[in-house]
């Protein structure tokens, strides 16, 4: 294969206008537009590195804001993403595995999350679920509407962080035979019992994937909160909108936040670093 | 026991409609090219894949009305499909335990159906660890294991090389001979198909072209398939000629 190329390949210069090459043989006008992508992407990155401060920073941390934000930000998002792992994985096995009217449509629906402006969200489950919503008076009544903000924000967390558990469920639970499940079947399996002895072990490794990235969307969620969970103040303050308001009265302690929101993202990366940098 | 079974299925670009008996002990071979229907056939018997139609009566009894899971029909596959994360005792326990059984029941008779097949020393390995042949003699634990009346095989040797296939096929015909339901086979090497069945059933385009011994289809083939197979067979093994001994494995095509 290789011979063949190299032999068809036209001489320099006959038909091409050649470009010039950089050291290493790839095209400058490829090599420069990718090393400005990597330095636009890296740079903000090694700015928060630099300016933090480091020799404050475990006396920023442990500052009661800044322990308040975190603790609610982790408590709010370990409950999204609980919420999403019940209701998630069964809305994937029916999206891969039952074949229904309008499969396509709720595939299409479940993904909306993932491009709506997440502040758009936020009204949207305000008319839905807020004072007077769609929905009427209950959630306010089980404390999952603003009068209850740590309620409110672990339902906007889960709208927008729902998709990402979704979707890689979904995709994992394809990439399984399903005539493992068949096989199952056969053997006389119910099928809760084929889900939970032999579907929910194969996609394991997809479920704690998605959980992850589930998780992270949670923990950084910032414009639906900051509109349905009731503003910018004291009781839904998780640590995005601290990152916030910190900016004009505080700015180490945002950085200092940004900072921690940056660890965890580079934790889950590695977490998922097989299945995200190199994916078979 | 007595399996009687109207097949009726659309796959387009085919419409599957074969009417198959075999009896309790007796091993029907279906044989037929690539996308005849075959493994359709299969599937509308254990249940997987809706039928348009036609029935399935095991004694008399409508099977087509129950379930997959409520037919105790097994099924083994070329890829054997082991639950990779079980080890080959659960694998073989899952049927018992489907059925009721406590864990250690269900292990036991585990074990029972390994000694059988002679793995008892792989029970805590891996389908991954296992060899081609021990996975094909797994998963056939497997299946025996969990009841069935009916046992179909969709080509299940044909996963193997050259080398192991003999061995596997005497190994197969072995513990299929101690079976006591209805067994369906799928194949398209006849030389298989004649090794481990008593009776075939020729499947072109989804219709049933040819029943019966397997000496009577090599006498007399009713199509340019089946013709074209013989003839070679027979050029790759000269000087054998069709037999008629019908007892299972002494029959070449």
């Amino acid at each position: 294969m290789r011979v063949l190329i190299t032999t068809r390949r036209r001489p320099r210069g006959a038909g091409h206008r050649a470009l010039p090459d950089g050291p290493s043989g790839v095209p400058l006008v490829l090599a420069a537009p990718a090393a400005a992508a990597l330095l636009f992407l890296v740079l903000p990155i090694v700015a928060l590195l630099v300016r933090a401060p480091w020799t404050t920073l475990l006396a920023r941390l442990t500052e009661p804001e800044v322990l308040a934000a975190l603790r609610l930000s982790l408590l709010t998002s370990v409950l999204a993403t609980l919420g999403c792992l019940v209701s998630g994985v069964p809305l994937a096995w029916m999206l891969a595995r039952v074949a229904f009217r309008g499969r396509r449509a709720v595939q299409a629906m479940v993904r909306v999350p993932l491009l709506l402006p997440p502040v758009a969200g936020g009204v949207a489950l305000l008319l839905a679920l807020g004072r007077d919503g769609l929905a009427g008076s209950w959630p306010a009544a089980v404390g999952l509407s603003v009068p209850a903000p740590a309620g409110a924000v672990v339902l906007a967390q889960a709208f927008v962080a729902l998709p990402f558990l979704v979707v890689t469920v979904e995709g994992a639970l394809r990439a399984c035979d399903p005539r493992v499940e068949e096989a199952a079947t056969l053997l006389g399996g119910s099928r809760w019992t084929v889900f939970h002895r032999v579907t929910l072990p194969l996609v394991a490794p997809g479920i704690a994937a998605g959980a992850l990235l589930c998780w992270a969307r949670a923990l950084g969620e910032f414009g639906a909160t900051i509109v349905f969970a009731g503003g910018l103040s004291g009781a839904a303050l998780t640590a995005p909108p601290s990152v916030y308001l910190g900016l004009r009265s505080d700015p180490e302690a945002a950085v200092v936040l940004s900072l921690v929101l940056l660890a965890v993202s580079v934790a889950v990366l590695t977490c998922l670093r097989d299945r995200w940098v190199n994916p078979a | 026991m007595m399996l009687d079974a109207h097949l009726v299925a659309e796959r387009p670009p085919l419409r599957l409609d074969v009417r198959i008996r075999a009896a309790a002990g007796e091993v029907l071979a279906l044989l037929g090219p690539g996308g005849a229907g075959k493994t359709t056939a299969l599937r509308v018997l254990a249940g997987l894949t809706p039928p348009s139609g036609g029935h399935v009566l095991l004694d008399g009894a409508p099977l087509h009305a129950r379930p997959a899971e409520r037919r105790s029909v097994a099924m083994l596959l070329r890829e054997h499909l082991l639950f990779p994360h079980l080890s080959a005792l659960d694998n073989v326990a899952f049927g018992p335990r489907c059925h009721g059984a406590g864990r250690s029941e269900a292990r036991r008779a585990a074990t029972a159906w390994l000694e059988r097949v002679g793995l008892d020393a792989l029970r805590d390995a891996r389908p991954r660890e296992l060899s081609p042949v021990q996975a094909l003699l797994v998963s056939l634990a497997r299946s025996l294991a969990s009841g069935p009346r009916v046992l179909l095989m969709d080509e299940p040797l044909a996963g193997l090389d050259a080398g192991t296939r003999p061995e596997a096929r005497s190994l197969l015909r072995h513990h299929l001979s101690a079976f006591t339901g209805v067994c369906v086979l799928v194949a398209h090497d006849p030389p298989e198909a004649a090794a481990l069945a008593d009776r075939l059933g020729v499947i072109e385009g989804g219709v049933l072209m040819q029943e019966g011994t397997p000496a009577e289809v090599a006498r007399h083939p009713r199509t340019g398939y089946i013709a074209r197979l013989l003839a070679s067979q027979a050029a790759s093994q000269p000087g054998e000629t069709p037999q008629g001994d019908r007892r299972r494995g002494h029959v070449r095509l």
